[in-house]
């Protein structure tokens, strides 16, 4: 289907014929990515919608001008445009099927498109009137948008870039996007198309000029829309990522209060053993699934550790638990991992610990032994509240959590008897937090809203809302909601909310997620697109027509104008040609009529006397018929002369030509005792012949047809536009009305033949024909006085 | 030298030969009948049309002097050959240049007569409509010519 290289490319493809196909198609494919890019870095942050117009426009473009069997170039296109979109947009994810995908969805839209414009429409043709205008929008921005929504929407869907449930609202946007593309950008591509800049002549202004301002108002408009609909969508989120960072931070404060209610239940009893330990531990325990243990270390010196390690042992009885009082038996003071127990002088062994754990035997476990533990205990011991280590793990279960730890004063030293030995020291109370089941506790309850969660530990860093965070530390805990976090823009960055947590300060970035999108969707976009699109589809519609219509209309004027002037030309040809057969039939026709009236005239000599009366006036009608004869002959052959003996036309003084033919006339003047009387007349552009031969025609026959009395002529001039408007008025008869028309017709004569005056009745319609020769009108009026007033007109100007 | 209607010795009465090239038969008639009226003897040959004409003139009448035209009437628009290439072939020959052409014709056309004495032609004569003009013209010419002006002798 494609189409021959076109007249422009005629050199080129004589040139470079087999290059021409390999070079459009990198053509195409790089204007595509280029437009994609492009359009992604100035209107991606605005809308990721508005990047897809360009492309899309481009697509059907390429295939209309250079045919459907470029379809591979706009495929490659469209793959590279989509992949720099949805990379910038998702993030990760199946890029090449992304692309892919899409690009099939493009291409597929854009073949539809393009081969029903072709059916509808007969493209390459003028698209301009309405019904064909019409179907040149249905085609290219519903029908080719449908079906690429069709085949884009589900596609993604598949992989995962939208969320279920979003079929209608992807399919949409996708179909808007597509169809807006096309409404403002094909047709501004196709107006520099040859076809279309052919049939449209130079209109590209009048036509593109509104079309561009559409595409930059449609863009401002989407890009304020999107805009304040992306400012409400952050604040959403944050709204929610903040219930949920709070839901945290209440969570982490109660396991800091369980750590006070476990020191004021040691400050309300004397001696706490692991029985009730572990009941009250218990009662925090299972409310927070987050917290993982709750212990007891108190820090006693090193020589104390034997005494410690047989006290607890001496209490393992007293537990009712039988599992628990193995491991009690079997209590000793060690340092798991690295470090050494009693390296400073003291131990901080952990005591009572609930629940036990199976795994990780904390019980005994010296916290002093851990260079960070140890620090922790001391600020512990300097504060009164909880103070925690930094973040700890993942661990062998790959658990983030963090320990905290709260001095519990007891009394001095001093004041506690020997023996028997008492465990009843001054120590930490410390919890275990399971950081990570938190948040993901938080997460489940907020199902529905699944975000990415990444939480770092920013004590001592100074929070800011800017965007650029250096010195943030790297999160040590990244949790996600149902299929992971994307890049997902749509107008929603990250959400920070600052969560205290013991003695620190922990940071939660929140970022939106899939999962996220239905809470989040609004139909104020789509909407406004759809808006654009009808309006934009309309203004493109119009345009069309009325642009369509001024050409054609300018088109048909030249083309009637054309045929006019041939017309013209054909008439005045064939006037040419009658009068020339006229004068040559009229030519040709005096030598056998000489013939005739000489032999008639010869026959009356020579037997005249002999053949009777009779015979004497048949030769005489003969004769006569004769005569007659050659007079209309001769008044044809003047009449034809006109045109063909006619001189060029020049500027001649009409005075001149006047006094030319009062010379011819003289001896009529004089006979008739006439009086001539004239104004001044102008140099017109004339034959002077025929000017001389018009005045003396209309001279004469005032003299010739006049009243008793002597024949008096006023000639004069004046100027009426263009044109000069001549008057010859005489005293004569006059002429009635109802012949004012007739008197200028070929061999008319007012009187009758015999008796009247002579003339062959030509003089008026030679003076018409030599005035028509000149571009003017002749017609003759009534005076007052009885006579007429013969008026005719002169071009003023000649004619190029 | 002769003159008409002088006696010869030897008792010859001179007659007029006349050369008429005319194409129209009538127009030839009438001629005949102009000259008829003249009264003046003569002798006419006619030829319709100017390859006739040269024939004719190159004819062995001719070269022997057997039949010498003293006059020739030449119509301008013939048939074949034209009038004019007629009259140039007659003033181009050293012999019949001496003859007087004396042409008669419809044409009243300045660029016509103009033509015909640039080639020599003795004189130009247009055909009068009316019929006694037209005898009335034939009479002084062929008296013109035949009784006023005196002729070369062609050998």
């Amino acid at each position: 289907m494609e189409r021959e290289p076109t007249d422009r490319d005629g050199w080129l493809s004589d040139r470079f014929g087999c290059w021409i196909r390999p070079a459009r198609c990198l053509a195409a494919i790089a204007g595509y990515a280029v437009a994609g890019w492009w359009s992604f870095r100035f209107a991606g942050s605005l809308s990721p919608w508005i990047p897809i117009w360009l492309p899309s426009g481009i697509g059907v473009v390429v295939l209309l001008v250079w045919g459907a069997g470029y379809w591979p170039a706009v495929f490659l296109g469209a793959a590279i445009a989509i992949a720099i979109e949805f990379e910038s947009t998702f993030g990760g994810g199946d890029l090449a099927w992304a692309a892919g995908i899409g690009a099939a969805a493009q291409t597929g839209g854009n073949l539809l498109a393009t081969a029903l414009i072709r059916l509808w429409v007969r493209w390459p043709n003028d698209i301009s009137e309405g019904r064909k205008a019409i179907g040149f929008y249905l085609a290219g921005g519903v029908a080719g948008p449908l079906l690429s929504a069709a085949i884009w929407a589900p596609g993604w869907l598949r992989i995962g870039a939208f969320p279920d449930g979003t079929l209608v609202y992807t399919m949409a946007v996708l179909f808007l996007a597509g169809a807006i593309g096309f409404c403002l950008v094909a047709p501004l591509l196709l107006a520099l198309a040859k076809p279309m800049a052919d049939l449209w002549e130079g209109r590209k202004a009048r036509f593109g000029v509104p079309l561009v301002v559409a595409f930059v108002s449609a863009v401002v408009l989407l890009a304020y829309v999107c805009g304040t609909v992306g400012r409400h969508m952050q604040a959403d989120f944050r709204e929610l990522t903040g219930r949920m960072a709070s839901r945290v931070g209440k969570e982490l404060n109660e396991i800091s209060e369980a750590l006070e209610s476990l020191r004021s239940f040691w400050d309300g009893s004397v001696e706490v053993d692991r029985n009730e330990f572990a009941i009250v531990s218990r009662r925090y325990l299972d409310r927070h699934s987050g917290l993982l243990f709750l212990g007891w270390a108190p820090l006693i010196d090193s020589e104390e550790s034997a005494r410690l390690t047989e006290w607890v042992r001496s209490r393992a009885d007293a537990d009712p638990d039988p599992e628990r009082r193995k491991r009690v038996a079997e209590f000793s003071i060690q340092a798991l991992g690295e470090g050494e127990s009693g390296a400073g002088g003291q131990v901080a062994p952990v005591v009572y610990v609930e629940p036990l754990g199976k795994d990780r035997e904390w019980l005994g476990y010296d916290l002093a032994a851990n260079e960070d533990y140890r620090r922790t205990i001391e600020q512990a011991r300097e504060l009164s509240f909880p103070v925690s280590t930094g973040p700890v793990g993942p661990d062998e279960s790959g658990t983030h959590g963090t320990l905290a730890f709260l001095w519990v004063e007891r009394g001095d030293e001093a004041d506690l008897p020997a023996e028997p030995w008492s465990a009843d020291r001054s120590g930490v109370a410390m919890a275990a937090v399971d950081a990570e089941t938190i948040v993901k506790a938080v997460l489940k309850e907020f199902a529905g809203a699944p975000v990415g969660v990444a939480v770092a530990d920013v004590t001592g860093i100074e929070i800011a809302d800017a965007e650029d965070r250096g010195k943030t530390p790297p999160p040590f805990m990244i949790c996600h909601g149902d299929k992971g976090p994307l890049r997902l823009s749509m107008g929603i960055g990250k959400a920070r909310h600052a969560i205290p947590f013991a003695d620190r300060q922990w940071e939660m970035e929140f970022r939106p997620g899939v999962a996220l999108i239905p809470a989040m969707l609004s139909w104020e976009v789509p909407a406004v697109q759809a808006g654009v699109l009808m309006v934009s589809s309309l203004l493109g519609v119009l345009l069309l027509v009325t642009t369509g219509y001024t050409v054609r209309m300018e088109r048909e004027v030249r083309e009637r104008t054309r045929k006019l002037e041939e017309a013209e030309k054909d008439l005045r040809r064939s006037n040419a040609e009658l009068e020339q057969f006229a004068y040559i039939a009229s030519h040709d026709l005096r030598e056998p009529l000489r013939t005739v009236t000489s032999f008639v005239q010869l026959l009356k000599r020579r037997y005249g006397g002999q053949l009777g009366e009779d015979a004497e006036e048949y030769i005489r009608h003969a004769v006569d018929g004769t005569e007659r004869m050659r007079e209309l002959i001769q008044g044809l052959l003047e009449i034809s002369r006109v045109g063909i003996r006619g001189q060029p036309i020049a500027a001649i003084d009409a005075g001149e030509a006047l006094e030319n033919a009062i010379d011819n006339l003289q001896l009529a003047i004089g006979e008739s005792a006439a009086c001539i009387e004239n104004e001044p007349l102008p140099t017109v552009p004339a034959d002077r012949m025929q000017l001389t031969q018009l005045f003396q025609n209309l001279i004469g026959n005032a003299i010739k047809f006049k009243r008793d009395g002597n024949p008096a002529i006023e000639i004069s001039a004046i100027r009426d536009g263009n044109y000069w408007q001549f008057s010859v008025k005489d005293n004569g008869p006059g002429i009635p009305e109802e012949h004012r028309e007739r008197v200028f017709q070929i061999f008319q004569r007012l009187e009758p033949r015999q008796g009247g005056v002579e003339g062959a009745g030509i003089g008026l319609a030679v003076c018409r024909r030599i005035v028509e020769r000149h571009g003017g009108e002749i017609s003759v009026h009534g005076r007052e006085c009885g006579g007429s007033e013969f008026r005719f007109s002169l071009p003023a100007e000649q004619n190029p | 030298m002769k003159k008409a209607g002088e006696i010869m010795h030897g008792s010859e009465i001179a007659i007029m030969r006349v050369l008429l090239i005319e194409d129209s038969l009538a127009e030839a008639r009438l001629t005949r009948e102009a000259f008829a009226e003249t009264g003046i003897p003569h002798e006419v040959r006619h030829v319709t049309d100017g390859r006739e004409a040269t024939e004719f003139l190159c004819s062995d009448e001719v070269a022997n002097a057997e039949w010498m035209p003293d006059l020739i009437l030449l119509d301008l628009n013939l048939p074949v050959k034209d009038g004019r290439e007629v009259l140039w072939e007659i003033k181009g020959n050293p012999r019949l240049s001496l003859i007087p052409v004396i042409v008669i014709t419809n044409s009243e056309d300045p660029s016509d007569v103009d033509r015909v004495y640039r080639l020599n032609g003795n004189c130009y004569l247009t055909k009068p409509p009316d019929i006694d003009d037209f005898f009335a013209m034939i009479r002084r010419t062929v008296e013109f010519w035949w009784q006023t002006a005196r002729l070369p002798k062609i050998v």
